[in-house]
């Protein structure tokens, strides 16, 4: 009973390897092992002694081995053959490392390949479809020389690359191959690997590709498309790589992932996961029968980690996430809307605005000496404080913490010429921000102040010059937040239907036909308080034109009372 | 000994997350209220004890640091929800 036979490469922690061997034997596959040239002689004999009471394990010629160079195909040649020649029954080879695991029971492994006689199991893509190459290297790593060593001659390995593209030099792929690339964790059949070892023209493709880089994860993918059309482009070794090409190691909390993946092999194992090789190789593992290796799962969850890593979490700013201007990926983590003018313009607009959209509605977050929360409460979401003092040492950050912090509910807050105005240009370029302006609407308070006209033409001046540089900075070319801009008296002309445009937008879950407008503030005499301003020499031109008479006064009184819409 | 220049990068500048923690600080346990005031005592700290003396300032008369806003400590996981942690690359 063999089925099939492991190829085994190992480097280091031998004590593990020496389990997965001893497993793999056992359950009655014959193992051929190779052992890296580097490992030290008396380590290597302790090693070898130590399989002495099994006898379908065997050690062949030994390479020195380097990543990425030609020896790794040398070692796997090495092995693969006195594993043909040795096990004349083995039908399959499976092509492991020491740091390989068995996931499933070998029975089924060996059934499943009994199922599939004549199918190799190995990666193999043209380079125009290999997206994973991390690095840069795909179709010319068939076509450059690599003499030097990538880990420990890096200068020299990018040099001679450069120099060579520099120059144009290009090898020629022998005839009749297709440069293809895959994992080099491979399970070929008998026929597939030994017509591969004993090709007439085997001298002229390792000379090949003994100056390719990376050869074994090219060697095989590429020569079985020659030997065989009966191939599973995919590896029955789990193996995972993280964002900068560096195989992922799997740890003790990585078990009920590995064991859900139904896969049959996973490397890399750290070696000291004690917890996974006592329950993988303690022979009483989840039987699975023929269930398909099912890698999507654990594809879905390192897509995830690797996100994680690469882009993040939008509008999350802290010890391990702080990105350049720019490279938020979303300056803030959800949308919420600002209201300018709004609350100057309508009596308890923060309360009414609540009642309809069900948001959060804040008062003016950034007014000079206060916060306003909703609720005029003390402390916010994750006890996010109101002090005006804390919030404008960093207002930037004060925002994108609030909306961080209530994430799953939309927030909405005033803004006016009146408040801190260092947030301008964020909101502007905020896609998340919602910025409705009612320009002018700020003059509605000065008119009902009782100060002294000299200072109310005055504020009105600043005000002013400070709203118009917004609405410069809303209508620059660089804004993505949704900006929408009315002058107060086309507002005040027809406010049910920007009303209605507004709340829509705050999200369709609270979408509905207005039932109750909101109250206008009385602008009985607002006119002639705008021609009093021009009479002093300043022109409050945001506001759009109100006529000087009392001809606007007829309009608030007739919206007074709340009314009803039908539809 | 030389360390690599990326263990001093504790974040990342290109919108990823690297993998972080949290340290709670002493001064959310019930015991410290009585730590502040026996350091204070011991006056063993720099700047004539200055930071033990705002604490003994601050949690004399209110030592609870609870609010509406606090949340129960579950596990990790919700620490990283909750976005005082990453588990970076980690899966």
């Amino acid at each position: 009973m063999s089925g099939f036979g492991v190829v085994m490469l190992v480097h280091d922690a031998l004590h593990r390897a020496a389990r997965v061997a001893r497993h793999w034997s056992k359950n009655g596959c014959p193992v051929v092992i190779h052992v890296d040239r580097r490992v030290p002689g008396k380590a290597h004999s302790d090693f070898v002694k130590s399989f002495r009471d099994l006898d379908n394990i065997r050690f062949c010629k030994r390479h020195r081995c380097e990543w990425g160079t030609w020896s790794l195909v040398a070692a796997s040649q090495s092995a693969s053959t006195m594993m043909l020649d040795a096990f004349p029954d083995v039908r399959h080879v499976y092509l492991a490392s020491g740091s390989c695991l068995p996931l499933r029971p070998v029975s089924e492994l060996r059934d499943y390949l009994e199922d599939r006689p004549m199918t190799n199991f190995i990666e193999s893509v043209t380079t125009e479809d290999v997206p994973w190459t991390v690095g840069g290297l795909d179709s010319e790593r068939f076509t450059l020389r690599f003499p030097f060593s990538w880990k420990r001659q890096r200068y020299l390995f990018d040099r001679y690359v450069r120099l060579q593209r520099a120059l144009r030099l290009k090898r020629r792929v022998p005839e009749g191959l297709v440069p293809h690339l895959g994992s080099q964790w491979w399970c070929l059949t008998r026929q597939t690997l030994s017509a591969i070892l004993h090709d007439p023209d085997r001298r002229a493709y390792d000379a090949y590709f003994r100056r390719v880089w990376i050869p074994d994860e090219s060697y095989y993918q590429t020569l079985v498309r020659l030997h065989s059309s009966n191939i599973e482009s995919r590896s029955l070794t789990l193996s995972k790589f993280d964002f900068q090409g560096k195989p992922h190691i799997f740890y003790d909390d990585h078990l009920q992932l590995l064991r859900r993946s139904n896969c049959f092999v996973a490397r890399k194992i750290w070696p000291h996961a004690n917890r996974l090789y006592e329950t993988f190789l303690s022979g009483d593992i989840d039987i699975m029968g023929t269930a398909e290796p099912e890698p999507g799962k654990i594809d879905r969850i390192f897509a995830k980690a690797v996100d994680r890593r690469t882009r993040g979490r939008a509008g999350l700013f802290m010890q391990s996430r702080f990105p350049n201007e720019g490279w938020e990926n979303g300056k803030t983590c959800a949308p919420y809307s600002v209201f300018q003018g709004f609350s100057d313009l309508f009596e308890e607009f923060e309360d009414w605005l609540g009642r309809m959209v069900g948001a959060r509605v804040h008062g003016e977050l950034f007014a000079p000496d206060r916060v306003e929360f909703a609720g005029e409460q003390t402390a916010f979401s994750g006890a996010l404080s109101n002090s005006p003092l804390l919030r404008d040492y960093n207002p930037r950050s004060f925002l994108t913490n609030l909306i961080w912090n209530t994430r799953g509910e939309h927030q909405c807050f005033q803004l006016s010429p009146r408040d801190n105005q260092k947030l301008n240009r964020f909101l502007s370029a905020d896609s998340n921000a919602q910025i409705s302006v009612i320009s002018g609407a700020w003059a509605v308070p000065l008119f009902h102040s009782s100060q002294n006209f000299t200072e109310i033409r005055k504020e009105a001046a600043r005000l002013q010059k400070i709203e118009a540089q917004f609405l410069d900075t809303l209508r620059s070319p660089h804004t993505k937040a949704r900006v929408r801009i009315w002058s107060m008296a086309d507002f005040v002309e027809s406010p049910m239907e920007p009303l209605q445009t507004v709340i829509d937008e705050i999200g369709p879950r609270y979408s509905r036909r207005l039932t109750e407008a909101p109250r206008l503030v009385d602008l009985n005499g607002f006119g002639q308080f705008l021609q009093n301003l021009k009479n002093q020499g300043m022109h409050p031109h945001l506001m759009g034109d109100f006529p000087s008479g009392d001809a606007v006064q007829d309009t608030p009184r007739d919206r007074r009372k709340p009314y009803l819409i039908k539809k | 000994m030389v360390l690599p220049r990326g263990l001093n990068q504790v974040y990342d500048e290109w919108g990823g997350e690297k993998a972080s923690g949290c340290l709670l600080h002493a001064k959310f346990l019930d015991t410290f209220g009585t730590k502040a005031a026996e350091e204070l005592e011991r006056r063993q700290h720099y700047a004539a004890s200055h930071e033990y003396r705002a604490y003994n300032r601050r949690l004399k008369d209110n030592p609870d640091l609870w609010c509406k806003w606090s949340e129960k400590y579950i596990n990790w996981r919700q620490l990283e929800i909750l976005g005082l942690m990453s588990k970076g690359n980690w899966a």
